[in-house]
């Protein structure tokens, strides 16, 4: 148990940036392209597939 | 071959099958709101969730609102988990200090496990904070497979059900999916895994200094609780980079055996919830009949391959099959039953690496997957239904027969959304991997040459696409180009099935269900498999032939001549 406890507070002994890490949404003070672009690729492609689904019925 | 891995093969498929009946009867008690065992412990907690989501359960949807339900929740999903791998150097749970993933990876990794893919383009125990895992990729576990198995009620209701407007509600079939069958199952299983010595802690990594000595980080977690969910909901995202060969993801032989009877158990049984929900369970065996011959098939051609092993190895004076890459825990037999298990059943976990497999060794799992879902917890079972309609379909153009299915007519709806479905993930597998072979970007990530490194690449769209998710490795793949590519592909492969398989459920429950004519083709016998495998092969072999042509076949043949990639 005190080792849980250990554990769950480790992470205020400081933040490290991993290999692929970039500082995350934490770091950010403008405005990340990356995120920006593969959030609305995600969210673009569910209302495409709102479209394909009238298709569907259409068909 | 040995007579001992023959055995060993033929014990686990039995016990399987074992599991069928009493798990498909459960299934079918839950999912359709009978008492069960459990209602008395999870009825308050279902009921609860319902309240507090604001859900009617006795509402049922029209097929264009449950599946509305369904992209609406698989949207939320992706947000969160993208959100979460983000920010997750600023959240608790954290031991070894990960920091944040990058965007493009984060995208990778939030559709692939969304989807239920679980195509890992990150090292686990590297990238990602213990609170990510559990929130993060175990949640996703359960839910995606729980989406699965809710498409796979729906088109099941949708051949159950006459003149019906509904094909059921896509909240309730979530919730009773999760609470009554994963989370039990998973509770079990999980403890199995850590009497057997898996992992289940929130510690630091553990630091030892080895007998030579070096100093080695041990990495750990909460581990058996992912495991066995991987397996069941037929996800296959592993805890560590090494997946189930890692040992502790799959520390003894008896672990191998649970982690095969997970992927098969829940997955089987979903044919016989169809067979039972529309009153006869010989329709569901059938099925399980398909799936059961290409599994045996292609094991028998794995562990032959395998234990033929390199003759450029072999003329090197080293004897035996081919060891490369696998564990020597499992040897061939297990190993190669794996490789086939895990890619029919859409799972992707590994216990061997599969870019080690000779070139007919690794083209079996390959065109497992290219093939739609065959035998997985909820793709697996639209994609056997969807071979059996269209084998429907062309015996009735080849042989006169009335196109009907269990009293449904088979008519132009069905069969042109049963092309959408084949088509869909099929053209997003070839057109990515063109793309990928042409561009540098792409040529970049490719790590052997030749035929060997084009399958590399056929491997991963075709993974990524028909929701496997297992690797061939060799592949650079956690890349912006990679990232993205493969998310897109994933994304294709999940929702071009998934919303035709709704559009014939819909289709078909509306349909009024008429007595089997006499000029109806017979779907309960060794015919219908035999031509349901026949359709399958012939229209996975007609889409990929060619590629796989470019990939192990002139491998193979050029392992023959002397050269190797």
């Amino acid at each position: 148990m005190r080792r849980t406890q250990e554990v769950w507070h480790a992470p205020s002994a400081g933040f490290r940036q991993g290999a692929s890490g970039d500082g995350g949404l934490k770091n950010i003070t403008g405005i990340n392209v990356m995120d920006i672009a593969v959030l609305a690729i995600g969210v673009g492609f569910f209302l495409l597939m709102l479209g394909y689904v009238r298709v569907c019925e259409k068909l | 071959m040995t007579v001992h891995g023959l055995v060993q093969i033929f014990i686990v498929l039995a016990l399987a099958l074992a599991l069928v009946r009493p798990l498909g009867g459960y299934i079918t008690r839950v999912m359709t709101g009978e008492r069960t065992l459990l209602s008395r412990v999870v009825g308050p907690l279902e009921r609860g969730l319902y309240r507090v989501a604001g859900v009617d359960s006795e509402r049922e949807q029209h097929w264009t609102a449950y599946l509305g339900a369904m992209l609406l929740f698989n949207l939320a999903g992706f947000l969160l988990l993208y959100l979460l791998q983000r920010v997750q150097a600023a959240l608790p749970l954290n031991p070894a200090g990960v920091g944040n993933i990058s965007p493009d990876s984060a995208f990778n990794t939030a559709v692939s496990f969304m989807t239920n893919t679980n195509w890992q383009g990150y090292a686990g125990e590297s990238a990602m904070s213990y609170l990510t895992q559990m929130l993060g990729m175990t949640v996703q576990n359960f839910v995606s497979a729980a989406v699965g198995m809710a498409g796979a009620m729906a088109i099941i209701r949708g051949f159950a059900r006459s003149s019906a407007s509904t094909v059921g509600n896509f909240w309730v079939d979530l919730t009773r999916a999760t609470l009554y069958v994963l989370l039990p199952l998973c509770v079990v299983g999980a403890l199995a895994l850590v009497w057997q010595g898996t992992p289940q802690n929130l510690n630091s990594y553990t630091v030892a200094t080895t007998l030579e000595g070096a100093r080695q980080t041990i990495a750990q977690g909460p581990v058996a609780s992912q495991m066995i969910i991987k397996h069941l909901g037929t996800n296959g995202g592993g805890f560590f980079n090494a997946n189930s060969a890692h040992p502790f993801e799959n520390p003894t032989a008896l672990t191998n055996l649970l982690h095969l009877l997970a992927i098969c158990s829940v997955s089987f049984a979903m044919l016989n919830v169809f067979g039972r929900m529309v009153g006869a369970e010989r329709h569901g065996w059938v099925l399980l009949g398909v799936i059961m011959t290409l599994i045996i098939a292609g094991v028998a051609v794995v562990y032959w391959a395998e234990a033929s092993g390199n003759p450029l190895v072999q003329a090197l004076g080293v004897s035996g099959g081919n060891m490369e890459g696998k564990e020597t825990r499992f040897g061939l037999a297990l190993s190669s039953l794996f490789a086939v298990v895990t890619t029919s059943p859409s799972t992707g976990a590994v216990n061997t690496m599969h870019d080690s497999l000779t070139p007919l060794g690794g083209l079996v799992p390959l065109f497992n997957m290219q093939l739609p879902p065959l035998g997985g917890i909820g793709a697996g079972v639209y994609g056997v239904l969807l071979f059996a309609i269209l084998a429907v379909f062309i015996a009735g153009l080849m042989v006169g027969r009335t196109p009907e299915y269990l009293g449904k007519k088979i008519e132009a709806k069905e069969v042109k959304m049963c092309i959408l479905a084949v088509l869909g993930p099929s053209a997003a597998i070839l057109a990515f991997t063109a793309i990928a072979v042409v561009t540098p970007a792409g040529l970049a990530g490719v790590q052997n040459a030749g035929p060997h490194g084009f399958s590399e690449v056929l491997y991963a769209f075709t993974s990524g696409a028909n929701n496997n998710g297992s690797a061939f490795a060799g592949l650079g793949a956690n890349t912006p180009f990679y990232n993205i590519t493969l998310g897109l592909a994933m994304l294709a492969g999940r929702f071009l099935l998934i919303i035709p398989v709704l559009a014939i459920a819909g289709s078909l429950a509306a349909r009024t269900t008429v007595p089997a004519s006499a000029g109806a083709l017979p779907t309960t016998g060794t015919l219908f498999v035999v031509l349901v495998i026949g359709v399958t092969l012939v229209v996975g072999g007609l889409t990929f032939f060619p590629a796989l042509a470019l990939g192990p076949v002139v491998e193979h043949f050029a392992m023959l001549a002397g050269q190797t990639f």
